[in-house]
């Protein structure tokens, strides 16, 4: 067998083993601080929220029932301390979906651009997380853990606490607001501007 | 209209969850329309950018398991849900031991129980030995065994 299962380590912990804990936290330290960084934006910040994640999950073990992957109590154990993170963050000034348009719009038509994939630079981490913060945290978070965690349905529904039904219905709003954020620098021909000077995106 | 109700299932058949009939309705549909297909272009190509994992930042996975495991208390929580998986087992192999003891020993012939349970350790050991089909002799290196366990 080449690894451990998760549940079986978890049992060793409980049993007194603490080391058996670093093997839990090296098979998903990658995953956790990534979904971190995602949801923060800010990489320090993220590696605090990783550990932060890991040590509160080391702390509730012995509330870890196994109803679930061990990976899915961790993700939710680590939405609840970003969501928490991203309501004290709130108290300070962000960047608004408007003034990040003029302060990036070099960057965000680059992102339009077939070389932006290519790109793997800072640079683009950085607008990554500026667009994604500014998302309602809910919808970062349910695309977060679809589009770069891979969680099937059901598994959000257990991080979430929600059916799978309103998984379905709450990613397709997500999707659409994640799009329309970025949409402009796609297509510019489907924008054009209405009467009141709004922009309004054809369909 | 049509394009109406099923641009609301679009993001389920991006995750591939429609059920067959759904998958194909909406095929069908795809092929005349262009809007809903350059949104699932678009989604795919704003996924790839947002959630590329290449766009992280490095760090050194042993120092971060180090510091997690420096911020852990001394002791593992104790949880008595964690003995249950254990105590099971050894309450069943407890029980069968004393089944076999009640049950099956009794009828082995030769071997009496209340001999081994009110004894002294030496006429124990001589019930043992009794039941050795072996006969008591210095060659037997089990008789020898225990001869040296009863010296000590």
């Amino acid at each position: 067998m080449a690894a451990i299962e998760d549940r079986l380590l978890v049992q060793q912990i409980l049993s007194g083993d603490k080391e058996a804990y670093a093997v839990l936290v090296q098979r998903y330290q990658r995953k956790v601080r990534g979904y971190c960084q995602s949801m923060l934006g800010d990489p320090v910040q993220a590696d605090e929220a990783a550990q932060d994640s890991f040590v509160k999950a080391y702390q509730s073990l012995s509330k870890f029932r196994g109803d679930s992957a061990f990976s899915t109590w961790l993700y939710r154990i680590t939405t609840n301390h970003c969501l928490d993170m991203l309501r004290r963050r709130k108290r300070r000034p962000t960047v608004s979906w408007d003034a990040l348009m003029e302060q990036e719009t070099g960057f965000l038509q680059k992102l339009a651009s077939t070389e932006a994939q290519a790109a793997s630079t800072l640079e683009n981490r950085d607008l990554a997380d500026k667009i994604l913060s500014t998302l309602p945290a809910d919808y970062r978070t349910l695309l977060t853990l679809r589009e770069a965690e891979g969680l099937s349905y059901e598994e959000l529904g257990t991080v979430l606490h929600c059916s799978v039904d309103a998984v379905k219905s709450r990613l397709s709003r997500a999707r659409k607001a994640m799009q329309e954020r970025v949409r402009h620098f796609y297509d510019p021909k489907d924008v054009h501007t209405s009467k009141k000077g709004k922009e309004v995106h054809e369909t | 209209m049509k394009h109406n109700k099923l641009i609301e299932k679009l993001s389920a058949y991006y995750d591939q969850r429609l059920s067959q009939p759904e998958r194909w309705e909406m095929e069908t549909h795809l092929q005349d329309c262009p809007s809903c297909r350059k949104t699932l272009r678009e989604w795919k190509k704003i996924s790839a950018f947002l959630f590329s994992k290449s766009l992280f930042s490095e760090w050194n996975e042993d120092i971060f398991t180090q510091k997690v495991m420096a911020h852990l208390e001394p002791a593992p929580p104790f949880s008595w849900k964690a003995l249950l998986p254990w105590t099971a087992p050894v309450l069943g192999s407890a029980l069968a031991a004393v089944w076999m003891w009640s049950a099956i020993l009794p009828n082995i012939p030769g071997f009496d129980s209340d001999s081994v349970l009110l004894s002294d350790n030496t006429s124990t050991l001589k019930s043992k030995v009794s039941l050795s089909s072996e006969p008591r002799s210095p060659q037997n290196p089990a008789i020898t065994l225990i001869s040296y366990d009863e010296d000590q």
